[in-house]
């Protein structure tokens, strides 16, 4: 058994550095105003590098920094040269948009881990829309420009709302033309801001059938055309075995993992192998939930995480939720979000849910007609298929 | 590799406990030929920290054969193995001193 799973080690840890940001996008989780009363309440140079020498000895391995616009900080550079040569794996997230020339020039001596860049749009136009800056767009490119040239590993994310739908082609297109060492991330669902977050999240996100039908387009594009690709020119494969063994092997994989202990508070590694440490100084989870915390700057790391399970109150699943098989992104931190408590139903998670399992089915049965009809045609059904498909 | 010529380790690997495990961090332009993590294990960590610190092979050799009360030409084969893999990884300089 993983050692890891048995063991309580805060593993992966986020540094939020701070709540403010320099762009005000849409459906923002975190932001707040950025005004004198956030940067007041924020943690000072000094007590990050502190804390994360602290989290070092406590066994942090993986290191995010992020905001808010971790860049915005003008005491940045002093934080990161510090925490960068502890011997962590650093990552940075972005959005790109601040990478002077002092920064570029200490992420070159001193590069991160990885690098994780938001992106918004692939206009000038659209990013004014989404974030309130037009040539938020074009520092953006200029930022990205840059940080390629680092050895960091390049990620590109994007959130898509209802003002930034139209680009997620050219996003996309942009991306991949990054090239094949850089990661495109969509952000899977849009949720509520947290812990006082100021965008109006709820106006723009896409509604439950808008994003299962940008989730439809994504998936089509990146596993069912390229696997009608894969059988059109590999008419001799014998994929229909393959398969077989693959579903075969995912099956005995995942009921052997049932067998193994786990031990979890809310579910996921948050408070077992994972927190966050906010903007102003508190010990929590995950970036998303706020329903308990503990103060690592007053009582030190070591006591904070301690401590931190035996504040932790959940509530039990929602009625609406008992006995459902949907799979979902339903969890305490994003019922947090989307009603306000832990126990809440989250109507538009639930209802993106359904329509998502649906449109699933459907695809699936698509790419087996797709893989029936392709081995049909080279006759190279397996048995198990062929039968399959008699009975239909 | 001459068997007395010094060794050390080049700036930027750092050696960690996580976990009861020991492993190794590459930072800063490190990571240019090397964005990963190194596992070691209780014998490589050994030789690691002694390589940090500068030691030639011959060094190496004696203080594997003294710390696991193993032969010297076993501890000769571990100590070569495990140098030229350190060595194919640029990972190492040799000491001016």
């Amino acid at each position: 058994m993983d050692l890891i799973n048995m063991t309580r080690i805060p593993l992966n840890g986020t540094f939020e550095l701070t709540a403010r940001c320099n762009l005000q996008c849409k459906m923002c989780l975190i932001r707040l105003d950025n005004d004198a009363k956030s940067r007041m309440n924020e943690k000072s140079a000094k007590e990050w590098i502190d804390m994360a020498r602290q989290v070092k000895q406590a066994g942090t391995l993986g290191l995010l920094l992020t905001g808010g616009e971790p860049l915005l900080r003008p005491d940045f550079p002093e934080i990161y040269s510090e925490i960068a040569s502890m011997g962590f794996v650093l990552t940075i997230y972005t959005n790109a948009t601040l990478i002077t020339d002092e920064i570029y020039e200490l992420f070159r001596k001193l590069p991160p881990h990885n690098i994780g860049v938001t992106v918004y749009g692939a206009s000038g136009r659209t990013y004014g829309l989404v974030t309130g800056s037009s040539n938020a767009y074009e520092r953006m490119l200029e930022g990205v420009d840059r940080l390629r040239r680092l050895p960091s590993r390049l990620t590109v994310r994007t959130t898509i709302i209802k003002d930034n739908l139209e680009d997620l082609d050219k996003i996309s297109s942009w991306a991949k033309g990054l090239g094949p060492e850089v990661e495109f991330n969509v952000s899977r669902i849009v949720i509520m801001p947290v812990r006082g977050g100021i965008a109006d999240v709820k106006a723009h996100r896409l509604s439950p059938t808008e994003n299962v039908a940008m989730l439809k387009k994504l998936y089509t594009e990146r596993i069912i055309e390229p696997l009608a690709e894969f059988f059109k020119a590999n008419p001799d494969i014998g994929i229909g075995e393959e398969l077989a063994e693959i579903i075969k092997g995912r099956e005995e994989e995942h009921n052997s993992r049932e067998h193994n202990f786990e031990c979890t508070i809310y579910g996921c590694e948050a408070g077992i192998n994972s927190y966050t440490i906010t903007w102003d100084g508190k010990l929590i989870g995950c970036q998303m939930l706020n329903d308990c915390c503990s103060y690592p700057f007053e009582e030190g790391f070591a006591k904070a995480w301690e401590e931190f399970p035996a504040k932790v109150k959940l509530l039990p699943l929602p009625e609406k939720c008992k006995g459902c098989s949907t799979p979902c992104t339903s969890c305490y931190a994003t019922r947090l979000a989307e009603t306000g408590s832990m126990g809440g139903w989250p109507e538009y998670i639930c209802r993106e849910a359904k329509l998502k399992e649906e449109m699933e089915k459907d695809l699936i049965k698509e790419l087996h007609a797709n893989i029936v009809r392709t081995l049909y045609k080279n006759k190279r059904m397996p048995d198990s298929m062929s039968d399959r498909h008699k009975n239909k | 590799m001459e068997k007395d010529q010094r060794i050390k380790l080049k700036p930027g690997y750092i050696l960690r406990r996580i976990a009861n495990s020991d492993i190794v961090i590459p930072v800063g332009n490190n990571i240019a030929s090397f964005n990963g993590l190194i596992t070691l294990n209780e014998t490589a960590a050994f030789l690691f920290k002694l390589i940090s610190e500068g030691a030639t092979i011959t060094e190496l050799i004696e203080a594997l054969t003294k710390k696991y009360d193993i032969d010297p030409d076993l501890a000769g084969d571990d100590v070569d193995d495990f140098v030229s893999q350190l060595e194919k990884a640029d990972m190492l300089m040799i000491c001016e001193d």
